[in-house]
């Protein structure tokens, strides 16, 4: 009788290890969710499919990565938020959409979560910065994606060669412009093409001069008098730049830098493909530094980014929720840099092997302690702000109109939009 | 023998007229069962957003307006538009394209399509090699043409200054060259689509006419300008309309390339109102825009059908 009560025991044992080994591990509460994430095209959208796996495999949790450009990335959020279609679950969202988005009610308020949730999130580890990628007065519709750096980028040969030192201050910058423009080789290159490109970098140059966007009422400022000497300075700066600047966006702006036609720009931290060894001609002759402020001024420096928003419409809020979490957690944040992501975290800046391996990490580090995320401001009205300045900024390096004039119409035409 | 009643003769069921008439119902029936899905698609996918495109015109609709409110605004959109600074001189450029590249498409695409009608050797490779611009996506053709431009690194702009050109900032960075560049990129994808249009034109033309001027004693220039040029007139008709539609609706190398300046130097109409209508999402307004632009392209389609109207013909 017990050898058969001995052999039932085993055989039920037997079945439960079966059974064990067949079904999967339940990893996550959410395992088996199929998320979709729509990113932007940038360094760190092929991170984010790189470790998209990974999640999937310690979680369960289904997560495609779908990328798509600016424009279209836009667009398409726009519609399937206003046709209610949750097409994806998360969404990458611009900094300077956070107020749109918050307004509208387009993404999951992520405050409550982020309360709920705030010892295992370890709050005090993200800079305060980072929290301007997603939120809006008392909002927070995105958790901090990546963090971009506005830096000075400069060919290190180039000034030890003139034997000057690399510019603190917005004059020596034009200083050094000057001094640096010889030998058929610029000074320095900038954005000059109609529309965005123009109007982000000229925005960088405001910052860096004192000016502003928004006057202390919040509403536009764009004909100020430090903006208008701003813009007659980024149209001189013009004199040491590439004959065709005038039409360069980003693309066409960091190729004379990185094969050594320009010896400066003011970039955002984006990319720095320039900083990898052997990767374009003038690695190895490039750095960065932090971007020059006014004299006298303290120093503010420009800041930018993505965040990852919750769709409000999405049926799956849990999973894209532990999903946040899961990316932005100390461990993943390393992998994430490793994989050409930029960090969020405190911790992840100051890691010494990831300092190591990449130095510039010390001058994000500087710009997020001191860093500005509204010097765009993060508006409903931005993108016609950003086309008016974009319109202005070119009118005034082609030589079409004197910068007065041109910010004058700017602000003629954004001013009925805060009516 | 077979007798049959008058009636009979005229209808078992009705007589012949019934018939006839029951004929002809039934050949509609069977026409419209035909037509039928052409008309749907045609009503769904053109009909319908145009009628939906006026009717949101008359509103001030904005699709990322918190209160997602719709006010009525009558032809208010309309007026704004005809105010705006930006919108006039895009419809001033696209215009001033249109003219510039249809035109200059229509002579070298008539030089061509002559070339082309002559028996010489190696013309069907030339006729392929043709096809090959119109193969190519507009993005991409602006991009890479983007790339030969840039003043700094650009073949283009390279060997223009070689031959002495002065170029300043470059062909697309100089608001009196840029939207020249431009025409310059749209001649080099669409001269051959004007050539293939007329050179069948040419080829359908009655040799007996040819035939005719010639023992007439014309020459080739008098055959070519009072024969082939009249006859070719319906052809011409039909390239230019399509080409002009096309060129009003630039679009690809304005945003590529120039994002509409040097300053407004090749804002078109076709770019501003993708501005308006998904960068702003100021949908009513773009519609008006939109509706506007519609109501060029009917003007010159109907300016081309008076001025090279076959004399005689019905249309």
């Amino acid at each position: 009788m017990n050898g058969i009560r001995r052999a039932a025991t085993y055989m039920v044992l037997a079945l439960c290890a079966m059974v064990l080994s067949v079904a999967p591990a339940q990893k996550s509460q959410y395992a088996g969710t199929n998320l979709n994430f729509i990113v932007v095209s940038d360094q760190f959208s092929a991170a984010l499919e790189a470790l998209a796996p990974i999640f999937q495999e310690q979680t369960g949790i289904n997560l495609r990565v779908t990328v798509l450009g600016y424009g279209e990335l836009y667009q398409r959020a726009i519609a399937d938020f206003i046709g209610h279609t949750a097409q994806a679950d998360l969404y990458s969202t611009d900094i300077v959409w956070s107020c749109q988005f918050a307004e509208n009610g387009y993404l999951t308020d992520l405050a409550s979560l982020i309360k709920q949730d705030a010892a295992e999130l370890d709050l005090d580890d993200i800079p305060t910065v980072m929290w301007t990628t997603g939120s809006c007065g008392e909002q927070q519709i995105a958790f901090p994606l990546v963090g971009y750096a506005g830096v000075l980028a400069y060919n290190k040969a180039a000034f030890d060669a003139a034997g000057i030192a690399v510019p603190k201050t917005v004059a020596e910058l034009a200083a050094a412009a000057q001094a640096l423009t010889k030998d058929g080789k610029a000074g320095i290159v900038m954005n000059g093409q109609r529309g965005t490109p123009a109007a982000q970098d000229w925005m960088f140059y405001m910052l860096m001069n004192g000016g502003t966007i928004l006057g202390p009422d919040g509403k536009p400022a764009l004909n100020s008098p430090i903006n208008v000497e701003t813009l007659e300075l980024y149209a001189d700066l013009f004199k040491y730049a590439p004959d065709g600047a005038v039409s360069y966006a980003w693309g066409e702006r960091v190729t004379s830098f990185s094969e050594g036609s320009s010896m400066m720009m003011v970039d955002w931290s984006a990319g720095l493909d320039y900083l990898r060894e052997g990767a374009v001609p003038v690695s190895g002759s490039a750095a960065i530094t932090t971007t020059p402020v006014r004299e006298g001024l303290d120093p503010v420096y420009p800041f930018g980014g993505w965040g990852v928003g919750i769709n409000a419409d999405s049926p799956s809020q849990g999973a894209a929720w532990e999903f946040i979490k899961w990316l932005s957690s100390p461990e993943v944040q390393k992998q994430y840099v490793e994989l050409g992501g930029k960090p969020i975290r405190h911790s992840t800046l100051t890691d010494p092997d990831l300092v190591a391996k990449y130095p510039f990490l010390s001058t994000i580090l500087e710009v997020v302690e001191h860093g500005d995320g509204d010097f765009r401001p993060r508006i409903t009205q931005y993108s016609q702000i950003e086309d008016a300045v974009g319109l202005a900024v070119n009118l005034v390096v082609t030589g079409q109109e004197s910068a007065q004039a041109a910010l004058d119409a700017a602000q003629a035409t954004v001013a009925p939009l805060f009516q | 023998m077979i007798s049959r009643s008058t009636t009979d003769l005229v209808s078992p069921r009705g007589g012949a007229p019934e018939r006839r008439r029951r004929f002809r119902l039934g050949r509609r029936a069977g026409l419209a069962f035909w037509v039928a899905p052409a008309l749907l698609l045609v009503g769904v996918f053109a009909i319908y957003p145009v009628a939906y495109s006026v009717y949101i015109s008359f509103f001030k609709y904005k699709l990322t307006d918190p209160t997602k409110s719709q006010t009525f605004v009558g032809f208010g959109n309309y007026l704004s538009a005809l105010a705006d600074p930006s919108f006039v001189v895009a419809v001033r450029n696209s215009l001033a394209f249109v003219v510039g590249a249809v035109g200059v498409e229509l002579l070298f695409g008539l030089a061509l399509a002559v070339l082309l009608n002559r028996e010489l050797p190696g013309m069907a490779l030339v006729r392929s090699i043709l096809i090959a611009p119109l193969t190519l996506t507009p993005l991409v053709v602006a991009l890479v043409w983007g790339a030969l431009y840039n003043a700094d690194f650009g073949p283009v702009s390279y060997y223009l200054k070689q031959l002495g050109f002065q170029l300043g900032r470059g062909p697309v960075g100089e608001p009196s060259l840029a939207l020249a560049s431009l025409v310059v990129i749209d001649v080099w994808q669409w001269t051959p689509l004007m050539a293939l249009l007329l050179f069948t034109g040419l080829r359908s033309q009655p040799l007996e006419l040819h035939d005719a001027a010639q023992i007439d004693g014309a020459s080739n220039w008098q055959r070519f300008l009072h024969v082939s040029l009249p006859l070719l007139r319906p052809t011409i008709l039909v390239a230019l309309v399509i080409r002009t539609m096309d060129a009003l609706k630039l679009f690809d190398s304005v945003f590529a390339i120039t994002g509409g300046g040097p300053g407004r130097a090749t804002e078109v109409v076709n770019y501003y109102i993708f501005k308006v209508g998904l960068t702003y999402f100021d949908i009513g307004y773009a519609a008006a825009m939109s509706n506007l632009l519609l109501i060029i392209i009917v003007v010159l389609s109907a300016l081309y059908l008076r001025v090279l109207r076959t004399p005689g013909s019905a249309s």
